[in-house]
């Protein structure tokens, strides 16, 4: 690009309107007009496409090609339509119905394509690349995005159901503004979220901001315009007609709309929910029962012999925890639960007493009926550790220790309970899923007085950690002499057990589904911003203020107050709308042809490509327009066309193909290169949506990134689609990249489609196309036996749908003779012979 | 392909044979732009030491910061200034406990911390005046590798294969290995290719085992099957290719004849069976060390070597992290322990084969540390310093840059540039000035703009070319 020292200068001699003047004429501005196809007297075409694309081949003398063979023109459609192979008895059905209609046949496969869920999955996967859908963050950290999948699954779903293009749009910029928006709605417009985010510690906030909407108005204009806006955010753009005021009025689209995860609600995870809450509920009726036969009431206690007087607290403390004191003198803790901590509890000595021993009560219940009891610990499953426990007498603010010569607990889990005044980890341990008070006693060395106004402060710490705290608790002192039992309330022992298996069930109902989804939503009241030029792209120099609006260049908005998003999507599909249609069908006739009617069909703009076929692409636009704007129904009459069904034999190799005289040969996407690998060899797992899945990955290739987890997926997860596989921005699948699948930093709207050794490697040596070797070989060499011939062709038509001829059979049979040779494992030869179709570069072509 | 294997293991010199059999298009199918005028450097070892080396304690001087030591900064400095941990009003400036002397003909200051390194002073081009404005660390990483500090651009590796190509027929013209030990902010966006197509991105090697992922054949694959296999799938890829005329089938085959030579290339790159025993110890390849750190990154240096040797247009090599937010003495300590010795001993090796005229060696993180101690709350004392990317050190050597000088200035406490500012643009601007580029013609058009590494900036430093 010439930059700022070749732009300036004209920008600088031309007004704006001198600009646009300038740039008025340029094709892509013009309106769209119908125009009428060319007519033949002489030949019958299936489709006016035909006779736009005929009409330029006759002008330079040129005629189409001839169609395609039938089982070439089944395997097409299929990579087009659902991006899989068909298998070898779908392929057979459609040869079977080709004899007898071949017309009938080949429209019929175009509707059960259609139709087909997985159609939904191959042109989701189009359109994400557009949508620049990850499931991280980006940056350092690259946090996960645990819900970006409701969006995608969004997307799919809506192209299975045909959902007319303007909706699909409208929902994806403004979704969240439409009246009583829908929870599709919400999840559609959750577009805009898929962009990356830099959190990382330190960063500069308002600039990632800023760069968000930066790259939703890129996103925008690759996506419905076609154009390059982005170009204008440091200066005026310097080959169309967009200024920089103009960049920032559409800046202001976007400039208050904030990240919003909304909960949503699937049908089928809420049935699944309440299946689990009826066996749940089952199971605790159940057990209810029992404990009725057994006795319905809450047993009545035992006391202690022994008189214990509880203090009275004024004060508690620990840090991370509330502790509140309650009635009954007793502590009660609440809050965050600190993996390790120490209370410390004080109480004024009212009357001057002696006291001989300490009692710590840790209370719990058993509840009643459905009302849940507590159990003693703060624990997981209600456990807790005393790991130390001293007592001091503080007088006139003099704190002293009181010695402790023994302790004794009621319930101990095997440990010794001295332990917890000698400072260890460990201590008075009571194992979990206790409902019953347990007391431990103190014994003093010595009987200890207590002048009044002096104060008791017990510190007691769990040291253990896994927040394995009390929960509540008494103390109390006791001046009588010893033994000291440390009885308890105690309950009914067959009473508790019957108990205790209900309090387990009420502690851990089956959890409610908690589905969010990435959503947008406007900013409301005084925290709105007002937008401004931001002088050559930095935010921090604030120019001009601006308000929302359109390019002049293109047709006016409808007149509003205040323009927002939802105008904004709305005016993409007014009716004079010069560049959405004509950029959304030259996207698709691209997926269906290799190449776009405009070949740069991200650059409508003065730079970009010319149209090879003008009115081809103007009548297909208002069609789309005229048809309600049916993805589905464009795409039909696309491939029924003449045009779609040639050869793509390069009878001419001298001749270039703009004019479309065959159909083009490309290589598959990324992600089919991998779908059709499992599904030729019968590994393909169709399951379709839900959470990102994780196949295996080398340790040294998931380790580049900061704190990387890479939780390999296990049984049919690992045989999903090329779409599903989890994208971790940090860590891209690698074999995905080497196919030239996008790294999803900005909208792409065209892939490479590179050639390379490492895409040679991959196809040889990676574990999981060589897995599909290994299975399709071990399924042939199983069918066929010694059969070696039957076993190619069965191979050529699981893997090219189509026959080899007697120069490719001869030649795969003798490299199979050669590695039976090598291997002496007639299985380990076919899994060799299989290895080599899978390899063929048509084998990853769609031709 | 048999014949060139035994070629190979008999050891005949790989560059004499990369010059043989010198290939247009590198690993790659796209043709190449070729050079605007004649390159000084052929290839580039860039030694990026992620996470921002303290420049003050290893290259900078400043006896003013030392007595200045636990003193406020004046506020005036401080105003406008953003950092990623430090607490502004109650930071204090931290002196260096190390010791600095002058070393080479040219007198150039280094610490104690490298030894090694100071032997090379008159090679090297010390730039103190390095400076950007982006002071976390993948953005500032971004903007070092890409120009940019967003992700999605090309690394400076990819422009320059984009633009020259790479000689090498049996391996990649870009390869990135790392020592790691927190890991890579940008992960694999650190040799990406950004919106350059695929094939000029940086391929990740290890240093040892398998070297590229899927490099080594499937275990019940013997090498006779693999080469049977490659020979079946060409034959029958030629076959087709009769009948369909389709040019990307020619591609294919020839690319499944380089994946079968690199698999045979690429586990002799990291065969050292070769090299002397005095070499390796040179480079501190058998140095014990606990993590392993010291090991890797000497190997990492040798291959380094091997690799442009080998015809490698660009090799990055990562040492992670220098990110001495605490604990700078010992921790800083322990990087130039890692790579002090490797890296003198790779700028003598290539020196000794007559590589280094031609081959570019780059030494420097994303940016520098404060002078400031850091005094991040939750920090009990102060023993390190936070990212600063006001002024920071970098040093080139070989490949056309002068060597033996030291440029631009620092003020006297280390905090901003006072002479020969250059910032991460003009540093691109010279490194493909030195690759025979005009920084500004360099272009590849995506999303209907022409893109260029160094944006709208940048400009050569004239001063560091020979």
């Amino acid at each position: 690009m010439k930059l700022l020292s070749t732009w300036l200068l004209p920008s600088l001699l031309l007004t704006g309107s001198q600009l646009i003047a300038k740039d008025a004429d340029h094709w892509a501005f013009q309106s769209i007009e119908s125009p009428a196809a060319p007519y033949f007297s002489d030949r019958a075409l299936p489709s006016p496409i035909d006779a736009f694309v005929l009409d330029r081949l006759q002008s330079e003398r040129l005629d189409f090609s001839p169609e395609a063979p039938p089982e070439i023109l089944y395997r097409r459609l299929n990579l087009d339509l659902v991006g899989l192979l068909p298998s070898p008895e779908t392929l057979a059905g459609f040869l079977e119905a080709w004899q007898r209609d071949p017309d009938k046949a080949y429209a019929a496969a175009v509707d059960e394509l259609l139709a087909s869920p997985h159609f939904g999955e191959n042109w989701a996967r189009h359109w994400l690349d557009l949508a620049r859908y990850g499931d991280s963050d980006g940056y350092l950290g690259d946090t996960l995005r645990p819900w970006a999948w409701v969006y995608r699954d969004w997307v799919i779903e809506a192209i299975n159901r045909d959902q007319p293009f303007d909706q699909f749009s409208i929902e994806q910029l403004a979704g969240d503004l439409l009246p009583d928006a829908t929870q599709d709605q919400k999840i559609a417009v959750g577009f805009h979220r898929n962009n990356l985010k830099n959190t990382e510690a330190g960063a500069d906030r308002e600039l990632d901001r800023t760069r968000r909407i930066v790259d939703r108005i890129a996103t925008t204009g690759t996506t419905w315009l076609g154009l390059s806006v982005a170009c204008a955010e440091c200066h005026d753009h310097k080959h169309d007609p967009i200024s920089q005021k103009e960049f920032y009025q559409l800046y202001s689209f976007f400039n208050n709309t904030t990240d919003s995860d909304v909960s949503v609600r699937f049908e089928e995870e809420w049935a699944a929910y309440e299946k689990r809450r009826s066996v749940w509920e089952a199971e605790l009726t159940k057990l209810e029962t029992a404990l009725t036969a057994y006795d319905p009431d809450p047993p009545a206690s035992e006391k202690s012999s022994t008189t214990w007087t509880g203090i009275i607290p004024d004060k508690v403390e620990a840090a991370g925890t509330d502790l509140a004191i309650q009635e009954d003198g007793s502590i009660l803790a609440s809050g965050k639960t600190p993996s390790t901590i120490s209370y410390f509890v004080e109480a004024p000595v009212k009357e001057a007493k002696t006291i001989t021993a300490i009692r710590v009560e840790a209370l719990g219940s058993f509840g009643e009926g459905r009302e849940q009891g507590s159990p003693v610990g703060r624990g997981k499953d209600g456990e807790f550790v005393l790991s130390m426990f001293f007592p001091d007498l503080i007088v006139e603010g003099k704190a002293r220790r009181i010695p402790v010569t023994s302790a004794s607990a009621t319930h101990h889990d095997g440990q010794d309970v001295s332990e917890a005044f000698t400072s260890s980890l460990e201590g008075w341990r009571v194992a979990s899923n206790t409902y019953q008070t347990q007391t431990i006693v103190f014994e003093l060395s010595k009987p200890t007085e207590l002048p009044a106004g002096s104060r008791l402060k017990f510190s007691l710490g769990q040291k253990f950690g896994t927040g394995n705290s009390l929960q509540h608790f008494r103390i109390s002192t006791s001046s009588e002499s010893a033994p000291f039992e440390p009885t308890t309330e105690t309950v009914d022992p067959r009473w508790a057990a019957l108990r205790l298996p209900i309090e387990k069930k009420l502690a851990n109902p089956p959890a409610k589904p908690d589905s969010k989804a990435q959503s947008l939503v406007e900013v409301v009241g005084s925290e709105r911003r007002n937008a401004f030029i931001h002088e050559r792209g930095d935010y921090t120099r604030q120019g001009e203020q601006v308000s929302s609006g359109t390019p002049a260049i293109l047709p006016p908005m409808q007149p509003a107050e205040s323009p927002d998003r939802l105008a904004l999507a709305r005016w993409l599909f007014s009716p004079d709308h010069p560049l959405t249609a004509r950029v959304t069908v030259n996207r698709i006739w691209q997926h269906l042809f290799g190449d776009g009617i405009v070949r740069t069909s991200d650059d409508f703009g003065t730079h970009g490509d010319l149209p090879t076929h003008p009115e081809l692409l103007d009548w297909i636009a208002s069609e789309f327009q005229r048809n309600g704007w049916s993805r589905k129904d464009l795409i039909r009459s696309i491939v029924l066309s003449s045009t779609y069904r040639q050869a793509s034999t390069n009878t001419n190799p001298d001749l270039p193909n703009s004019l479309l005289w065959r159909q083009n040969s490309f290589r598959v996407p990324a992600e089919t290169v991998r779908d059709i690998h499992l599904v030729a060899s019968g590994l393909f797992e169709p399951k379709i949506g839900g959470p990102g899945v994780h196949p295996p990955l080398p340790d040294f290739v998931a380790a580049v990134g900061r704190s990387v987890k890479w939780p390999e997926s296990k049984g049919p997860d690992r045989y999903r689609r090329g779409m599903y596989i989890f994208l971790k921005r940090t860590v891209l699948y690698p074999m995905l990249t080497a196919f030239d699948a996008p790294d999803t930093s900005a909208a792409c709207s065209r892939r490479d489609k590179t050639n390379t050794p490492m895409q040679a490697l991959t196809l040889l040596n990676d574990p999981v196309f060589y897995e599909c070797a290994e299975t399709l070989g071990r399924a042939m060499n199983e069918k066929h036996g010694a059969n070696i011939e039957s076993a190619i062709d069965d191979l050529f038509l699981r893997c090219l749908n189509r026959p080899p001829d007697a120069g490719e059979h001869d030649t795969l049979l003798s490299a199979h003779n050669d590695f039976a040779g090598f291997s002496k494992d007639p299985e380990l030869a076919m899994i060799a012979t299989t290895r080599v179709v899978m390899n063929l570069d048509e084998f990853v072509t769609r031709d | 392909m048999a014949s060139r294997r035994r070629f190979l293991s008999n050891g005949i010199g790989s560059l004499a044979l990369a010059s043989m059999l010198r290939d247009d298009g590198l690993l790659a199918s796209e043709p190449t732009r070729g050079p605007h005028f004649a390159p000084k450097a052929k290839r580039c070892i860039y030694l990026f030491m992620e996470g921002g080396p303290s420049q003050m304690d290893l290259f900078d001087p400043k006896p003013k910061l030392n007595e200045l030591d636990g003193q406020p900064m004046p506020d005036s400095l401080l105003e406008g200034v953003k950092f990623a941990f430090t607490q502004k009003d109650s930071a204090r400036l931290l002196g260096s406990p190390r010791t600095f002397q002058k070393y080479g003909e040219c007198g150039m200051d280094m610490s104690d911390l490298l030894p090694h390194l100071s032997k090379h002073a008159d090679d090297i081009a010390l730039i103190r005046s390095m400076h950007c404005e982006q002071f976390n660390h993948l953005p500032g990483q971004l903007l070092m590798l890409t120009g940019t500090p967003f992700r999605g651009w090309p690394t400076l590796g990819s422009w320059i294969n984009y633009g020259l190509g790479s000689p090498s027929r049996d391996l990649p013209g870009y390869v990135a290995m790392t020592t790691l030990g927190r890991g890579l902010p940008g992960g694999a966006a650190s040799w990406s290719s950004g919106f350059l197509p695929s094939n000029y991105a940086g391929s990740l090697f290890r240093n040892e085992g398998s070297p590229v992922l899927n490099l080594a054949n499937p275990s019940s694959i013997s090498p006779e099957m693999q080469q049977r296999t490659i020979e079946a799938v060409n034959e029958l890829n030629r076959q087709r290719f009769s009948e369909v005329k389709h040019p990307e089938i020619a591609s294919r085959i020839k690319n499944y004849e380089l994946a079968y030579r690199m698999q045979s290339a690429a586990p002799e790159l990291i065969d050292l069976s070769d090299e002397p025993e005095s070499l390796k110890e040179a480079y501190g390849l058998n140095r014990e060390d606990k993590t392993g750190f010291q090991s890797s990154f000497a190997r990492n240096c040798l291959l380094a070597r091997r690799l442009v040797e080998r015809g490698t247009r660009f090799v990055t090599l990562f040492l992670s992290t220098w990110d001495q937010h605490s604990k700078l003495d010992s921790e800083l300590a322990t990087n130039t322990q890692i790579s002090d010795q490797p890296v003198a001993a790779l700028l003598q090796d290539l020196k000794e084969r007559g590589l280094l005229d031609e081959t570019l060696v780059v030494w420097g993180g994303e940016f520098g540390r404060t002078p400031l101690g850091e005094n991040r709350s939750g920090f009990k004392t102060v023993t390190g310093r936070d990212h600063h990317p006001y002024s920071f050190s970098v040093w080139m050597a070989g490949g056309g840059v002068k060597g033996g000088q030291t440029i631009g200035q620092t003020d006297e406490i280390g905090w901003g540039v006072e002479k020969d500012p250059v910032h991460i643009h003009d540093l691109h601007a010279t490194i493909l000035h030195l690759f025979g580029f005009d920084h500004e013609e360099l272009t590849y058009r995506f999303q209907g703009r022409d893109f260029r590494l160094t944006d709208v900036h940048g400009k050569v430093v004239k001063k560091l070319l020979a």
